[in-house]
């Protein structure tokens, strides 16, 4: 067993669709800017390695790790990149995790890096490699890439969630009004977040049903933005975490699983699943890092959640995916303000993907809202004591779900 | 233009169509007032007369292909908006070399010969006993190679759908068009297929039974099937709505 690790601090950038007036190096350092205002006195001579990662396709610029060595204070200091798809973020989080716990002689403190500047590249273009997996087993069975283009038209990520979407709102018997209703209470408390993208506090749920679909079940004003931004996160031992914060975050349980492929049937994990809202992976995710917290009832024991979900329809089935609600009951949760920021279970409250999409950088602004939401720094901070919290991450054409679980006590019966 | 409309514009938006105008705008002044010196020199009557053709409506076909046009086409939707400065940027490209992804098509000739003569084929798997349709090289449950052939019904069931909004570009009018997953009996997979161009996409639901419809000349490629059929559902609990 390794040490136990803590979040001494997160930080953000400001999140907008086009961040001009930087480049990139310079909008990461302010949100490592951020991160290390949170805790005073804390500098990078504390910070012992770094770990780094976004996609580089995205934008145009290989190796931007090295290119930022000097912003975030990098210099002669172990580096290590990770690039996962959509759950980037979520990997270098828990690839910081990992490199605390290990306990390196000499590695203590660990600066965690997530970010990405779309509006520099062509996120398309990028998307289009990330889907060759798709691609390639479809070019096998023969057919012409104009043919190709025409049944994939839905395009890369929302091509898979119309899908689960379809099959979702059938099962649940949910109409768009409450897909609507759920994109209502995130993008409103983006308005109170100040780095969310997309702030929209007088939206109703009549303006969304109003835009125009882009693939059936879902319309313009369900989809999640393309921002730019970045996040940092700082993982500490125990002993250094109590001296530098007034609640350190302790992180009980790490996962990340993958299962099905995005298109189903065709390739990868081929196991024949019929049902893209079944989402195996993210209940086994879910399942082991309950474990390792040991948590056997998600509901009652865990007091904030922060989901991946670009796409309304995904916000529910996470949260019953991941243990959250019972079966086919989110959406009346969503109508009785459970989950709103008063509620019994708050979920995103930071706005979440659907109103912040920084690819890269999103998977790992999830655990990041997470652990300052117990500490009680976060922006829109919710009323209640926050005990225990999770953040969660989807991407990849894999299904690949992360998942961090963080409280404010350590657990130490399974020590 | 009305002044709704003008005040949904962003400022940047509205600068560039004084400048296109002639307008001069005082500096320091704000959205409203320009948007009120757009609507005094009457410039938006011109700039409504020039949008039209822009949207690409032929003339023939009337209002119904304006109304589709405008369903798809994007509203943007306000939020709070901070603008920032911006910085010195360079152009240049990534120029990504051509490469050669390899794939593996040994597996799949059996079953290209079997299209030709319009049967399916699928893979199974002789540890789970799973059905591949279309076949896979490696069964990702048991990590062995299926190699047993089975026979797959032309008959199926739609296991979930989506509707694409594609733009027709021979007529610039945008096609509604159900794609959808289709689970053949017999198999364990899904296939993702077109309708028959004859059904309307609100009428496509989950659970719809479908047959294939075969090309008149098959050439041993998965496009030797045209497209799939719907069939009649005996299925009482959901029915198959014929109003069209």
């Amino acid at each position: 067993m390794g040490r136990q690790v803590c979040v001494a601090s997160a930080g953000f950038c400001e999140h907008a669709s086009k961040r001009s007036d930087v480049s990139m190096p310079e909008m990461v350092s302010e949100a490592i800017k951020d991160c290390l205002d949170k805790v005073p006195g804390i500098g990078f001579d504390d910070i012992d390695a770094y770990v780094n990662g976004n996609m580089p396709a995205f934008e145009g610029s290989n190796l931007p790790e090295l290119w930022m060595t000097d912003w975030m204070g990098a210099r002669n200091k172990p580096l290590m990149r990770v690039t996962t798809g959509g759950t980037t973020g979520g990997s270098v989080a828990i690839g910081g995790y990992y490199t605390v716990t290990a306990g390196i002689p000499g590695i203590d403190t660990v600066l965690a890096v997530a970010f990405e500047q779309q509006s520099q590249g062509d996120t398309s273009v990028g998307l289009a490699s990330v889907a060759y997996g798709e691609i390639s087993i479809l070019n096998s069975l023969g057919i012409p890439y104009e043919r190709l283009t025409r049944l994939l038209s839905a395009g890369a990520a929302i091509g898979v969630a119309s899908y689960q979407a379809t099959t979702y709102m059938r099962r649940c018997k949910i109409t768009e009004e409450d897909l609507a209703r759920v994109v209502v209470q995130n993008r409103r408390n983006a308005a109170n977040n100040w780095w969310a993208h997309l702030k929209m506090p007088d939206l109703t749920i009549e303006q969304v049903l109003d835009t125009p679909y882009i693939s059936f079940p879902l319309r313009y004003g369900m989809v999640c933005p393309a921002s730019d931004g970045a996040c940092a996160m700082l993982f500490t031992t125990e002993e250094k975490a109590k001296e530098w914060c007034d609640i350190p975050v302790y992180v009980n349980g790490v996962a990340s699983v993958a299962h099905e492929t995005a298109v189903l049937g065709y390739d990868g994990a081929g196991s024949g699943q019929l049902d893209p809202a079944e989402q195996l992976g993210a209940m086994r995710s879910a399942d082991l890092a309950y474990k390792q917290a040991g948590i056997s009832f998600p509901r009652k024991e865990i007091d904030y959640a922060e989901v991946y979900a670009p796409f309304p329809n995904q916000e529910l089935m996470w949260v019953e995916r991941l243990g959250l609600f019972a079966e086919n009951t989110a959406s009346p949760n969503y109508v009785n303000g459970v989950t709103s920021l008063e509620g019994e279970l708050p979920v995103n409250c930071s706005g979440g993907v659907n109103s912040t999409n920084a690819i890269g950088a999103s998977a790992m602004e999830r655990p990041a809202v997470a652990a300052l939401q117990i500490m009680g720094k976060a922006s829109n901070q919710v009323p209640k004591t926050v005990h225990t919290s999770l953040g969660h991450g989807w991407g990849g054409s894999l299904n690949l779900c992360t998942f961090m679980m963080m409280a404010d006590e350590p657990q130490r019966k399974f020590k | 233009m009305s002044k709704a409309e003008l005040m949904k514009l962003t400022v940047a938006k509205l600068k560039a169509l004084c400048q296109e105008k002639g307008i001069t705008i005082p500096s320091g002044s704000k959205k409203a007032d320009i948007v009120k010196l757009i609507l005094e020199s009457g410039a938006t009557q011109e700039k409504s007369d020039k949008k039209a053709p822009a949207k690409k409506a032929p003339k023939e076909s009337g209002d119904k292909t304006d109304s589709k046009l405008q369903k798809t086409q994007r509203k943007s939707m306000e939020y709070i908006k901070k603008e920032h400065v911006v910085t010195r940027t360079m152009e240049a490209n990534w120029y990504l070399s051509s490469y050669k992804y390899k794939y593996n098509i040994t597996h799949m000739q059996p079953f290209l010969e079997k299209m030709k003569e319009k049967k399916l084929v699928g893979l199974q798997c002789s540890n789970c006993n799973r059905v591949f349709f279309a076949p896979k090289l490696v069964c990702g449950n048991c990590l062995i190679k299926p190699d047993r052939w089975v026979d797959i019904r032309e008959t199926g069931r739609i296991s979930t759908f989506t509707v694409s909004y594609l733009v027709d570009d021979k007529t610039g009018e945008v096609i509604q068009k159900p794609i959808v997953l289709v689970q053949h009996d017999g198999s364990d997979t899904t296939w993702l297929a077109e309708l028959s161009p004859g059904v309307r996409y609100q009428d496509t639901y989950i659970g719809m039974p479908v047959k294939v419809k075969w090309r008149e000349d098959t050439e041993g490629s998965i496009d030797d099937i045209e497209y799939y059929e719907p069939l009649e559902d005996n299925a009482k609990d959901i029915p198959l709505r014929k109003d069209y």
